[in-house]
């Protein structure tokens, strides 16, 4: 098991947004959670990437205790995440983007970059090929001299998804991946995270494309009004009255 | 890129010509010693772009390390007799560990609060000058402070203190580039492009604040030791919040975010008043104007406005090559290619002929 939360909770004052989640993700498997607006899904995504500090409960990331620490501390043990919101830096070009990636696997100093000792040139040179190599695997190498904002929002995405695995994580969160892309795109983008999976990354991704969710988990975790309510195969969760009653709106489960 | 290369090199051949032969067109002490001047104001403001042009931090405190560069240079080479050479590694050292140490609090906050802070910070530094008479001299300064001199060679006119300064400047407009260029200067642009981005991918943004914040205050400190062993006095008053005003206004005018900006910026506001002297009473006047209406009318200042100027209007015509389109910098051309095309006639128009590998490629875009 590489994640697993445990009576996971966050509110916000008196807004409880998710209501103790049990979660347990296996390793290697793509994990979608899926949910109505306001389910909690991107609250959850937050608390195990460290960007919001639960209220209670507990993150544990390969059996230790994470719940609560920055974000970069948890990029370092593992865990990388991309934003609902594409959050480029907009000043450096797709290759610098993905180069700063790589920053957290390095450590020369900054006396060392400025007198080029050989350490320094090393990690320099790595994190280029590196960055490169994690572009090609996306598909988007050939844009790499370019500006983020002259790309399209598709290839953005892909930018995004490039820059959060040169951090080498064993966990990838994507928050909503598909939102933005045509049909196209995202099937493109599905065989891309089945390709990251097979790589040796855990997905877990948030999404409200159920097309695209149900081509590309292996499990579903369904959430309303920030509890759990069921798990599952895409198979299972399809089938699942409650599933289908919270997001029909009706009693469908009563009548059936 | 060949002929980017070829271009370049006589560049830099005539500008280091214009510079060797700058202080023998200068007609008088007072021209010359304003040369000087610039040049300690392009360090200052090259370190002082790493915190507030490329983190994006307004910080007020490059002033309060530029007291302290100037004060450890003053009294080493004075009370405690040390040479000047030791006294600028001295200065270095000193300002860069109060510059991490002043950082670490400082840099958690931001915006008005890290303002505040850092201009407080600048405030404490002047009035510890002037309280703590019996070391620092009190408000009536440290006088006498030798010229500069390694060894054998003394720097003790204008005009030799201007090339010993000239490569004092040139390492560290150097060292500037080597950051910029590399990790922590890819690091520094994009916690200003977006902090949480930038702390998801890994980055101890506390951490590179810090880094960015001391590495700032070693270019004040030796910013600082220029100005101290140039003009042989130093006193509190020349570092009050004026100071801390000027030099952020060099960074806004030359354009920040970029070291050219702030070796124009620094040069222009140093001449700017001299230009204006005609003016006489109206000179602040006319100083000030000129500053709201180039920050208001040249955003990215005025190396982002010759930027502008050079690739939409000045390069076209030079070269024959379209201007680029929006967002695809640092394109390259392909000479040969051009040159061919210009031969069969016709216009040159690369985004229809599909001649640019950049066009093509955002042209293929799904």
């Amino acid at each position: 098991m590489i994640l697993e939360t445990v009576e996971l909770t966050k509110s916000f004052g008196g807004l409880t947004a998710v209501n103790a989640v049990d979660m347990e993700v296996q390793e290697l498997e793509v994990r979608a959670i899926i949910g109505p607006n306001g389910s909690g899904k991107s609250t959850l995504l937050n608390c195990i990437s460290g960007v919001y500090k639960p209220t209670s409960g507990a993150v544990k990331f390969m059996g230790e205790s994470v719940g609560g620490s920055a974000p970069f501390k948890l990029t370092r043990k593992g865990i990388g995440r991309t934003f609902q919101n594409i959050r480029m830096f907009n000043s450096l070009t797709v290759l610098q983007n993905v180069m700063v990636g790589r920053h957290c696997r390095t450590e020369a100093t900054l006396v060392e970059d400025i007198l080029g000792l050989p350490r320094f040139r090393r990690e320099e040179a790595e994190m280029r090929s590196t960055a490169l190599r994690f572009l090609e695997f996306m598909g988007i190498a050939d844009k790499k001299d370019m500006l983020p904002g002259s790309l399209s929002y598709g290839q953005r995405r892909m930018v995004e998804i490039a820059r959060a695995l040169a951090t080498e994580p064993k966990l990838l969160l994507l928050d909503e991946p598909a939102a933005g892309l045509s049909q196209t795109e995202a099937n493109e983008l599905a065989s891309e995270i089945v390709k990251i999976r097979d790589s040796g990354v855990t997905v877990i991704l948030v999404e409200h494309n159920m097309r695209f969710v149900m081509g590309v988990s292996d499990r579903i975790t369904v959430l309303d009004f920030g509890k759990k309510i069921a798990e599952g195969t895409p198979a299972e969760c399809r089938a699942n009255p409650r599933v289908i009653e919270c997001y029909l709106g009706g009693k469908v489960g009563d009548r059936a | 890129m060949g002929r980017r290369r070829s271009t370049l090199i006589p560049g830099l051949i005539l500008v280091a010509a214009a510079l060797i032969v700058l202080p023998l067109l200068m007609t008088t002490d007072y021209w010359r010693q304003l040369l000087n001047q610039a040049l300690i104001y392009v360090v200052i403001v090259v370190g002082y772009n790493f915190v507030t042009g490329d983190v994006g931090q307004l910080s007020m405190a490059q002033q309060g390390f530029f007291a302290i560069g100037a004060y450890t240079t003053a009294l080493l080479c004075t009370t405690g007799g040390w040479p000047w050479w030791a006294a600028l590694i001295a200065s270095i050292c000193v300002t860069g560990f109060v510059g991490a140490v002043v950082g670490i609090p400082t840099l958690r906050v931001r915006g008005q609060y890290l303002i505040m802070v850092t201009m407080a910070f600048s405030e404490i530094v002047r009035l510890v000058a002037v309280n703590w008479g019996g070391f620092t001299g009190g408000a009536s300064g440290v006088t006498k402070i030798p010229s500069p001199s390694i060894g054998a060679w003394h720097f003790d006119t204008k005009t030799s203190i201007y090339y010993l300064f000239l490569v004092m400047a040139l390492v560290m407009i150097l060292v500037a580039w080597r950051v910029r260029t590399t990790k922590y200067g890819r690091a520094f642009l994009a916690i200003r492009d977006g902090e949480l981005a930038a702390d998801v991918m890994g980055l101890n943004t506390t951490y590179i604040k810090v880094v960015a914040f001391a590495l700032s205050a070693v270019f004040a400190g030796v910013g600082g030791n220029m100005f101290a062993s140039s003009f042989n006095y130093i006193s509190p008053d020349t570092f009050g919040l004026g100071q801390t005003v000027l030099i952020l206004a060099m960074l806004l005018i030359g354009g920040e975010g970029s070291i050219a900006g702030a070796v124009a910026g620094a040069f222009i506001l140093t001449y700017l008043p001299e230009l204006l002297r005609f003016a006489q009473s109206y000179y602040m006047f006319i100083y000030g104007l000129l500053i709201v209406l180039i920050t208001i009318f040249l955003p990215g200042g005025v190396v982002g406005y010759v930027r502008r100027l050079w690739a939409d209007s000045i390069r076209p015509r030079l070269f024959r090559t379209p201007p680029p389109g929006p967002g695809t910098g640092g394109r390259s051309f392909d000479a040969q290619d051009l040159f061919a095309r210009s031969v069969a006639g016709g216009p040159i128009k690369l985004d229809t002929d599909g001649g640019d590998p950049a066009v093509e490629r955002a042209g293929d875009a799904t």
